[in-house]
C-alpha cells in the first residue's frame, strides 16, 4: 500500500523538466487528461483516503470540467470511472464525478445506455442514490444527445425502473420524453393505473398517462383533468444552466451557433406540444381515437370474404407522407367531432366528401347546441371556442347549415355582446334565403334590425360590416354559380354535337339559372334592406366617423357587382349616397365621388354587355334602392315582366344620371340640387325648399374649394400659394380649380379630379388630347 | 327481440362523390316517423297501436323500472348500433374494461369488487314496431369477499313513439335513436358509461332539464292514471322562487289526489269516449283551473311562478331531471312525454329548408 503525501507531491513537481509555456485552455485540457489518467490508473489497493494526490485530482477535474466541459470521449471515460466497481471509491466521489460531467458538445448515446446497464445491472441490491443522480443527468442532457435510437430501444428497460420509488419521478420523465406510439402497450398502462391504485395519482405517472393517451386514446380512457399543474419537477436548476452555459461557449468557440439554435427550436417546440396538451383537455371537443375499433374487428374478419384494402385508423397515421400514402383508405376516428380540431383530418373531409361522416358531425353539433349550449358565465370561453371552430371549419371545408339554425334560435335571445365577434362572422355567413325578406317577420332580420336601433356606434358598425360581408359572400357565391354554368353550357354544347344526355344537363342548367336568378334578387333586397338601416343609424348617431366608414364599404362593394363579380345588378343605394354626401369629411366624399365613378363604370359595362349578348338582355337588373326598386315575384307574364323591367331600367338609368348631377352641380359647378325638380316624379319624395330660403341659397356653399369638408384643405392650398401674410378666403381658389385639383390629388383625394374628368365632356376630350399628344 | 342495423356505405342515394367538394346535406326533410303522427304540441295517453310482442292479456310489469330514482339523460342518434347478440357480448366486455380503468384510479378504498357489466333488450318498453327496441345495460358488482353480486348500476336507453325522426330515412341503417336514457347509480359510474357510449358510438349526452311547460304536461299526464282510492299520497305543485324571492327558495303545494281525479274526469271524460292524447290548451286548463284554486286560497299568482317539481301518486318529476314512475299504467306516458321533449328540442335546431 502506497501513500501518496504532500512531499513527494513537491518532490515529484521539483523533478519535472521545465514546461513550454501553454495557452490557458490548454493547460487545462493537459490538466484534465492527467486527472483522467490518474482515475482510471485507480487500483483496488490504492487506498484513497488521506491521498492528496487523488483529491488534487479530482478538484482539478471538476474545475476544468466546470469551466470548459468534457468532450465525448471524456465523458465516457468518467462514466467508466465512477460505474467502475472499486470499493475504494466512495460513493460521495462518485457523486462528486457525476456533478461534473459537463459536456461540452454533444453527448453519446453510447454513455446514456452505459448509465441505464449501471443501473439494471444492480437489480439484486436495488438502485442507490447514485443512480437517481444518474438519471438526473440523462435528463439534463437530453436535448444534447447525438442520437435517440439506441437508447429508444431500451425502452422496457427504462419502464422498469418506475418500480423504484427511487428512480420513479426520473423515470417516468424519461419515458414520457422517448415514449412513441408503439411504445404505448396495454400491459404498460395498465401497470401504471396499478402504481396509481398503489401509491395515489402521483402527477409523473399521470404525466406519463397524459402522453399514453395522447397517442392511445382508447387503451386509456380514464378522465385526466390537471390544468396548468406541472408533471415533473424543474429541479437541478443550477447544475442545468451550468451545462447550458459551457455547451453554448463551446459552440460558440467553434461557431455552431446554428445547431444551439435547432435545440432550442426542439426545447420551444416540446414547450409547445406540452402545453397545447394541457389546452386539449378543456375544449368541449373529443380527441381523435379509435374506440370504435374494439368492437368492430373480429366482424370485420368474419364479415369480409373477398380481400379489401384494409381501412387506415387515423390515429395511426404519423406523419403527413403517411397521410397522403393513405388518403384514400383512412378511416375517420370514431368520434367524428373531433375534426373541429385536427386540420389534417378537416383536408381529408374536403377530398373525400362522405355525406353519412358529415351527418354524424351534425347530428353531434346539432346536439350541443340543443342540449349542452349552457349559458352560464363558466361554460361561455367553451361555448365560444366551440362557435370559433366550427366557423372556421364552415368557412374553409363546407358550409352547416346546422349553423343557420343556431342562428335562429339565438339571435332572438342574444344581448348583442356576448361572443359578439364569433356572431357577426356567422352573420356573414348566411346563406341566401336565410334573412327571408320577402316574409313580413323574418325572424334573423327582425332580431338583428331590434338590436341594431338599440345598440350603441360599434354595435351598429359591426353590423353593418358583418351585412356587407354577407354581400360580398352572395356576391362571390354568384360567381361560382356563373362559373359552373357557363362550363355547363360548354358540356352542353359538347353532348348536343354527339347528340348525349341532354335533357340531364338542361334541368340542372335551368336549375342553376333559377338559383342565380335568385340569388340576385336576394342581393337586392339586401342592399336595400342595408340602405335604409344604413341611413337611419347615421341619423340616429349624427354621422359617426365609424358609420361613414362601413358605409363607404358598403358603397364600394355595391358598385363592383357587377364589374368584380359578374352578378347583372346595379342597384344604387340612393339614401346612403344623398347621407354621405353633406358629410363633413372631405375622405368621405372622396370615396362617395370614387363609388361613383366605378358605378359609371359598371352601368356602362353592363349596357355594353347586355347589347353584345342577347342571352343577359332580359337579366340585368338597373335600379336604385328607392325610386326605381322592382316589385318582385308578382307573377306577371313573361312579357309584362319583360316591360316592367325595362320601365325600371330606364327610370334607375334617369335617376343615376340625376344623382351624378346633382353630386357635380354641388362640387363643381356651384349648383345647389336645381336638378331635383326633375327627380321629383321619381324620388317619391315631397322635397322643396322654402320659398324665402330659396333667393338666399348660396349655391357654392358646398363646393369643394368652399364646402365645411374642405376648409381645411383648402387653407392649406392658400397658404401654400400665397403665404400666411395676405387674407385669403376660399372663393379666392375659384379661378385655380385646375392647380387646386391637382393640390387634391397630391393630398390623395385622386377622386375628385377622376370624377371631373370622366364626367365633362370638353375635360375629357382635352384629356383625350393631351394623352395623344404626350404620346406624339 | 333485436334490431339489426348494418353499415352498408354507398348503398344510399347520397353515395359519395369525389368530383365536387360540395356534398348535400344530409338531414333535411325529416319524415314522420310513426304512421298515426299525434298532433302538434300533444302528447299521447296510449300507445297508437297495440304492442307488437306481448299479448293482449299479459300487462307488462316493468321489472326494474318502477318505483326507482332515475336521472334521466339525452343521446344523440347512436352510429353504428349493432342489435345482434355477439355485438352486445363485445360492448359487455369493452365496458368492463372501461369500468375498471375508472375503478383503479377511483380513491374510493371500499369500491374494491370487481364490476361486470350486461346488456340485453327490454321487451316490456317496446311499444311501437318501429321504435328500436328499449337496451337495458345492468352493472353488478363482485365483491372480494364472498360470491354475492350487487346491482351497482342500471340503465335504459328508451325511445317511445316520437313524432318526427331527427334524420332522413336513408340515414336509418347507420343511426339508431334513443333520445332517452334513464339511469341509476353512482355519478362516477354514470359518469363512464356515459363516456363510453359517446366514444363509441359517436354521439353525446346530456342531462335532460325540464321546462315549466314540461312539468305541466307531465302532471296532467299523470293525473288521468291517478288512482281511484283517495288514501294515497297527495299531489305535489312545487314552485321555484329562485331569483324572485329571498330566503324562500321553493313552494310546496299538496292538493289531494281525489280533487285532481275529479277535476281530470270533469274535464275530459265526461263524453265517455276514452282520450288517447292530451292538447297543449288542455293542459293550460288543468293547470289554470288549479293554479286559480291556490291562487284564491293562498293569495299568491302561481301563474307567475315556474313549477321545479311536481309529483302524484303514479309519477314524480324533477326539473333538474330526475323522475319516478310509480304506477305501471303511466310508464308510457311519461316515457313518451320525456322522449318527445328530448326530441323536440333537439329538432329545433334541425337545419331548415
Amino acid at each position: 500500500m502506497s501513500v501518496f503525501t504532500r512531499a513527494q507531491a513537491s518532490e515529484e513537481r521539483s523533478s519535472l523538466p521545465p514546461e513550454q509555456p501553454q495557452s490557458p485552455t490548454k493547460q487545462r485540457q493537459t490538466t484534465l487528461e492527467k486527472a483522467l489518467s490518474v482515475l482510471c490508473s485507480l487500483d483496488t489497493t490504492t487506498s484513497l483516503r488521506g491521498n492528496v494526490r487523488f483529491s488534487l485530482t479530482v478538484e482539478n477535474l471538476v474545475q476544468v470540467a466546470m469551466t470548459d466541459g468534457l468532450y465525448p470521449d471524456q465523458i465516457t471515460t468518467l462514466l467508466t470511472v465512477i460505474g467502475s466497481r472499486n470499493p475504494k471509491l466512495s460513493q460521495n466521489v462518485r457523486s462528486k464525478l457525476v456533478k461534473c460531467l459537463i459536456p461540452s458538445h454533444k453527448v453519446p448515446q453510447t454513455a446514456i445506455v452505459k448509465i441505464i446497464y449501471m443501473i439494471t445491472a444492480n437489480a439484486v441490491s436495488g438502485p442507490t442514490n447514485l443512480h437517481s443522480l444518474l438519471l438526473r443527468w440523462v435528463l439534463l442532457v437530453f436535448d444534447h444527445l447525438d442520437g435517440y435510437e439506441k437508447l429508444h430501444r431500451l425502452y422496457g428497460l427504462i419502464f422498469m425502473f418506475i418500480d423504484s420509488m427511487r428512480l420513479l419521478p426520473h423515470a417516468c420523465q424519461l419515458l414520457f420524453l422517448l415514449t412513441r406510439k408503439e411504445d404505448v402497450r396495454l400491459f404498460r398502462v395498465q401497470k401504471l393505473l396499478d402504481l396509481v391504485r398503489m401509491q395515489g395519482p402521483e402527477p409523473c405517472i399521470m404525466g406519463l398517462l397524459m402522453v399514453y393517451k395522447v397517442y392511445c386514446p382508447h387503451l386509456v380512457t380514464i378522465r385526466l383533468t390537471y390544468g396548468t399543474k406541472a408533471f415533473f419537477k424543474n429541479q437541478d436548476v443550477v447544475w442545468r444552466e451550468t451545462i447550458q452555459t459551457v455547451i453554448s461557449q463551446g459552440r460558440r468557440d467553434e461557431g455552431q451557433e446554428e445547431i444551439g439554435a435547432d435545440v432550442k427550436r426542439a426545447v420551444k417546440r416540446r414547450q409547445t406540444a406540452q402545453r397545447r396538451m394541457v389546452k386539449r383537455q378543456k375544449l368541449v371537443t373529443p380527441d381523435v381515437h379509435a374506440a370504435m375499433q374494439e368492437l368492430e374487428e373480429e366482424a370485420d374478419v368474419s364479415e369480409n370474404f373477398h380481400p379489401v384494402q384494409p381501412r387506415v385508423p387515423y390515429v395511426q397515421i404519423d406523419t403527413f407522407t403517411s397521410f397522403l400514402e393513405n388518403i384514400d383508405n383512412i378511416e375517420y376516428p370514431s368520434q367524428v367531432s373531433a375534426v373541429l380540431q385536427d386540420s389534417q383530418l378537416q383536408l381529408l373531409m374536403m377530398c373525400d366528401p362522405d355525406p353519412v361522416v358529415m351527418a354524424r358531425l351534425s347530428l353531434w353539433i346539432q346536439h350541443v347546441f340543443a342540449f349542452g349550449f349552457k349559458k352560464t358565465d363558466e361554460e361561455s370561453q367553451q361555448n365560444e371556442d366551440l362557435l370559433k371552430m366550427l366557423l372556421k371549419f364552415s368557412q374553409h371545408v363546407q358550409d352547416l347549415p346546422v349553423l343557420e339554425a343556431f342562428l335562429f334560435n339565438y339571435l332572438p335571445t342574444w344581448d348583442g355582446q356576448k361572443y359578439a365577434s364569433v356572431i357577426f362572422c356567422l352573420i356573414s355567413c348566411l346563406g341566401p334565403n336565410s334573412l327571408k325578406f320577402k316574409e313580413t317577420n323574418s325572424e334573423i332580420l327582425h332580431s338583428m334590425l331590434r338590436l341594431f336601433y338599440s345598440s350603441d356606434v360599434y354595435f351598429k358598425a359591426s353590423l353593418v360590416s358583418s351585412l356587407t360581408n354577407l354581400l360580398h359572400n352572395w356576391a362571390t357565391k354568384f360567381l361560382k354559380l356563373e362559373k359552373l354554368t357557363s362550363t355547363a353550357v360548354a358540356d352542353l354544347s359538347t353532348s348536343s354535337s354527339k347528340g348525349e344526355g341532354q335533357t340531364s344537363n338542361v334541368s340542372e342548367r335551368s336549375e342553376r339559372e333559377y338559383e342565380m336568378e335568385d340569388l340576385k334578387q336576394q342581393v337586392m333586397y339586401l342592399i336595400k334592406c342595408l340602405d335604409t338601416t344604413l341611413v337611419l343609424g347615421l341619423r340616429m348617431e349624427g354621422d359617426h366617423q365609424l358609420l361613414q366608414q362601413v358605409a363607404k364599404q358598403f358603397m364600394e362593394t355595391v358598385s363592383v357587382l357587377f364589374t368584380k363579380y359578374s352578378l347583372p345588378v346595379n342597384s344604387f343605394p340612393t339614401n346612403v349616397f344623398y347621407r354621405l354626401l353633406l358629410s363633413d369629411c372631405p375622405a368621405t366624399l372622396a370615396a362617395v365621388c370614387g363609388s361613383i365613378n366605378q358605378f359609371r363604370t359598371s352601368i356602362t359595362a353592363l349596357r355594353e354587355s347586355a347589347h353584345h349578348s342577347a342571352f343577359q338582355a332580359h337579366q340585368y337588373t338597373l335600379c336604385d334602392t328607392v325610386a326605381s326598386f322592382p316589385s318582385m315575384g308578382t307573377g306577371l307574364s313573361e312579357d309584362a315582366a319583360a316591360r316592367v323591367e325595362g320601365a325600371s331600367r330606364k327610370l334607375g338609368l334617369d335617376v343615376f344620371n340625376s344623382v351624378l348631377l346633382d353630386l357635380m352641380g354641388m362640387l363643381w359647378q356651384g349648383r345647389m340640387f336645381t336638378q331635383r325638380k326633375r327627380l321629383l316624379s321619381a324620388m317619391t319624395t315631397d322635397f322643396t325648399l322654402p320659398k324665402h330660403i330659396e333667393p338666399n341659397l348660396y349655391q357654392r356653399a358646398l363646393t369643394i374649394f368652399q364646402g365645411p369638408a374642405f376648409l381645411g384643405l383648402a387653407y392649406k392650398f392658400l397658404t401654400e400659394a400665397q403665404g400666411t401674410e395676405k387674407k385669403s378666403h376660399p372663393s379666392q381658389i375659384e379661378k385655380f380649380k385646375e392647380t387646386y385639383l391637382q393640390f387634391l390629388d397630391r393630398e390623395g383625394f385622386p377622386q375628385f379630379r377622376e370624377l371631373v374628368d370622366t364626367n365633362i365632356k370638353s375635360r375629357k376630350t382635352a384629356s383625350v388630347d393631351a394623352d395623344e399628344s404626350v404620346r406624339e | 327481440m333485436a334490431t339489426n342495423v348494418e353499415n352498408q356505405p354507398g348503398t344510399s342515394q347520397y353515395s359519395s362523390t369525389k368530383k365536387g367538394r360540395k356534398i348535400e346535406f344530409p338531414l333535411y326533410t325529416p319524415r314522420g316517423h310513426n304512421k298515426n303522427p299525434s298532433t302538434p304540441g300533444s302528447r299521447r295517453l296510449l300507445p297508437s297501436r297495440r304492442r307488437a310482442s306481448i299479448a293482449s292479456n299479459q300487462e307488462p310489469e316493468f321489472e326494474g323500472l318502477l318505483k326507482k330514482g332515475w336521472r334521466v339523460h339525452t343521446l344523440s342518434p347512436l352510429y353504428n348500433f349493432k342489435g345482434h347478440r355477439s355485438f352486445l357480448i363485445k360492448c359487455e366486455r369493452s365496458l368492463d374494461a372501461a369500468l375498471s380503468q375508472a375503478q383503479s384510479t377511483s380513491a374510493d378504498p371500499l369500491n374494491s369488487g370487481t364490476e361486470k357489466s350486461s346488456f340485453s333488450f327490454y321487451d316490456d318498453l317496446k311499444f311501437h314496431p318501429d321504435d328500436p327496441p328499449a337496451l337495458r345495460i345492468q352493472v353488478h358488482e363482485r365483491l372480494d369477499s364472498g360470491v354475492m353480486a350487487k346491482l351497482v348500476m342500471e340503465a335504459f336507453l328508451v325511445c317511445v313513439e316520437p313524432s318526427t325522426a331527427p334524420f332522413s330515412p336513408w340515414l336509418k341503417e347507420h343511426f339508431t335513436y334513443y333520445p332517452v336514457m334513464l339511469v341509476s347509480g353512482n355519478k362516477a359510474r354514470s359518469t363512464v358509461l356515459l363516456e363510453w357510449l359517446e366514444r363509441h358510438y359517436d354521439c353525446r349526452s346530456d342531462v335532460l332539464t325540464l321546462s315549466d311547460s314540461d312539468l305541466k304536461y307531465m302532471l296532467v299526464l299523470s293525473s288521468a292514471f291517478l288512482p281511484a282510492n283517495t288514501k294515497g299520497p297527495p299531489v305535489l305543485m312545487q314552485y321555484s322562487l329562485e331569483d324572485v324571492c329571498e330566503g324562500i327558495s321553493v313552494i310546496n303545494c299538496k292538493l289531494e289526489t281525489h280533487y285532481c281525479k275529479q277535476l281530470w274526469e270533469r274535464l275530459f271524460s265526461s263524453s265517455g269516449a276514452v282520450k288517447t292524447e292530451i292538447l297543449k290548451d288542455e293542459v293550460d286548463m288543468f293547470v289554470s283551473h288549479i293554479e286559480d284554486l291556490l291562487e284564491h286560497m293562498m293569495n299568491i299568482f302561481f301563474k307567475k311562478l315556474n313549477l321545479s317539481e311536481v309529483g302524484t301518486p303514479a309519477a314524480y318529476v324533477s326539473h333538474l331531471g330526475k323522475i319516478k314512475i310509480f304506477s305501471p299504467a303511466a310508464v308510457y306516458t311519461a316515457l313518451h312525454h320525456l322522449c318527445e321533449t328530448a326530441n323536440n328540442r333537439f329538432l329545433e335546431l334541425m337545419p331548415r329548408e
